[in-house]
């Protein structure tokens, strides 16, 4: 009786957390990016064309003509694994994290020190070795009160001591309104990114503003191609899935047939979805596999050759379809357009198998 | 390359900003001194050649220079290349003095036999909203702004080419290429409950 009774305590307590969690300001989402599973979806969903990736910076370097240079089948294998490596450092997704809290505490208050400075003094303590998020720096106010600095005075004393190259001391106009709606408009997106990651610090409220009017003009003009082969793709589909938008993603994917994308889109959104943050340390559900398999079958039929049977194409296809709809009918807004594209592109797959079929016939006829 | 006489009718004629008949460009080699060039019946009035004004005591507003760099009369005078790729500096010697001169325009009025590209064409409004122009001034493959040297502007204006650029940054108005930002992880990581 006294076991049936916690168990049932157990459960009420349950759903009223999860109610309590699933408001989306109330929950810290960088407990939930930094998973490794997060991490390897939001790269895997970027197309990683490596002309683009690769794409040369223009900083006013001096440029150099290219190498030819001449390799053994070992040096080749090492250079390829050398490039994957630079493809993930450039496909680095900036951090998401929740605004800051506030840092400032009063150290000490001298009320004999008032009136000898007219202006506030701010310490920084310039050791190369430290962090500057973590650094040391105070202000004495003209009343004498000496305390922490907060996060403008710290981005800024930081800028001028030790300078990041490309970031200005002052915020850029380009991020106020109207110039921010304007570069958007003329669909700058990725100039408007790059320079926000090296303006802000992830946490700060104006980079979280910026970076979420960005990514709502994207998603509301559907131009995801501009983000894509960037590092700044795997944050925008973070955003849309963190904040229940992902429709019209979906839908630009299956347009373009994208399949397994979509699938790693739905897959994205689940674990965002859950109520405890993910660690690295519980091992993915009976679904999450499933879906993995999936994924894995069917990248192994895209690398087979064309003799390959429709049959193992057409069921990793058919699982992913289940995955598909089985979203669209639960948990999609957007559901008419999506259950139609979905119905074109499930009629243009079998009129092209139906064609192969026709074809390779034929070619055994003759 | 644009030769006196020519450029001097040429870039009066962007005042006009009319649509332009069957103008051949300067780059094609032809030269003519007939006034207007009549186009077929019923179209548009041909660009007009106006003599040279030396006064640049009115500046043009920066709307009517973004205005002229889509016209006929532009694009009859300059074609597709920049503005500064048919001048040439007068300097004695082989080898040009390190600096151009200080200033074309003493006094309101052009005050020079051969004047930079910014000067001689008083619709050419070197401001951040002139995105068209200033992108004329910035190295197609390194992003550099050019130097004098390449452009033969005089000294105010590449300053106030400069100062224009640094501006544009500041809007967001010309896009330009940033450093690539390196992020360690473990500054950012909520710490471990």
């Amino acid at each position: 009786m006294a076991f049936r009774r916690l168990l049932s305590f157990n459960h009420v307590g349950n759903n009223f957390c999860r109610k309590y969690c699933q408001g989306v300001a109330s929950r810290d989402p960088s407990l939930y990016f930094f998973s490794s599973r997060v991490q390897e979806l939001l790269f895997q969903l970027n197309d990683r064309q490596h002309d683009l990736v690769f794409k040369p910076r223009k900083l006013g370097q001096k440029l150099e003509a290219p190498q030819y240079v001449f390799m053994t089948d070992e040096d080749l294998d090492k250079e390829r694994r050398r490039i994957e490596q630079r493809l993930r450092e450039k496909l680095q997704v900036p951090p998401v994290l929740g605004p800051r809290k506030p840092i400032e505490r009063v150290l000490a208050k001298d009320p004999r020190l008032e009136g000898l400075h007219d202006s506030k003094l701010l310490c920084i303590d310039i050791s190369p070795d430290l962090s500057d998020r973590k650094r040391m720096i105070t202000a004495r106010e003209p009343d004498g009160t000496l305390r922490t600095a907060n996060w403008h005075e710290r981005g800024r004393i930081n800028q001028i001591f030790l300078p990041v190259d490309g970031r200005t001391v002052t915020m850029p106009k380009m991020f106020e309104e109207p110039h921010l709606t304007e570069c958007l408009d003329r669909e700058e997106y990725v100039s408007v990114l790059d320079r926000a990651c090296v303006q802000f610090e992830p946490d700060d409220p104006d980079y979280i503003r910026v970076t979420s009017a960005t990514y709502d003009h994207v998603d509301a003009a559907r131009l995801y191609e501009r983000l894509q082969s960037t590092r700044h793709f795997g944050a925008l589909a973070f955003y849309l899935a963190w904040h229940r938008r992902i429709d019209n993603l979906l839908l630009y994917f299956i347009q373009l047939e994208k399949l397994d994308q979509a699938v790693k889109l739905i897959h994205l959104y689940r674990l965002l979805r859950s109520a405890e943050p993910i660690s690295d340390q519980t091992p993915p559900t009976r679904q999450e596999s499933s879906q993995s398999d999936g994924f894995s079958s069917s990248s192994e039929s895209g690398s087979e050759s064309e003799s390959s049977s429709s049959d193992s194409d057409s069921d990793s296809e058919g699982v992913q379809l289940d995955i598909i709809r089985d979203y669209i009918e639960n948990a999609s807004v957007k559901r008419p357009v999506l259950e139609l594209a979905l119905q074109n592109f499930q009629h243009l797959s079998a009129e092209r198998r139906r064609v192969e079929r026709e074809q390779r016939r034929a070619d055994g006829r003759q | 390359m644009l030769c006196r006489s020519t450029a001097r009718l040429c870039l009066s004629a962007g005042a006009a900003l009319c649509q332009s008949a069957a103008r051949p460009s300067p780059s094609a080699g032809l030269r003519t001194s007939a006034v207007a060039l009549a186009g077929p019946v019923g179209a548009e009035p041909p660009l007009e050649l106006r003599p040279l004004n030396k006064d640049r005591s009115n500046p043009v507003p920066v709307e009517t220079s973004i205005a002229y760099l889509q016209s006929a009369a532009y694009r009859a005078t300059y074609g597709s290349e920049p503005v500064w790729r048919s001048y040439r500096r007068n300097h004695k010697g082989h080898i040009p003095p390190r600096k151009t001169r200080r200033t074309c325009i003493r006094g309101g009025q052009l005050s020079t036999g051969n004047p930079c590209p910014a000067c001689r064409d008083e619709y050419l409004v070197l401001d951040y909203r002139n995105v068209a122009l200033l992108r004329q001034f910035v190295s197609e493959s390194t992003g550099e702004i050019l130097d004098t040297s390449r452009t033969g502007l005089c000294q105010v204006k590449h300053r106030e080419l400069l100062a224009a650029m640094t501006k544009a940054r500041e809007y967001g108005t010309l896009a330009f290429d940033v450093p690539f930002r390196v992020y360690d992880y473990s500054e950012y990581k909520p710490s471990a409950a």
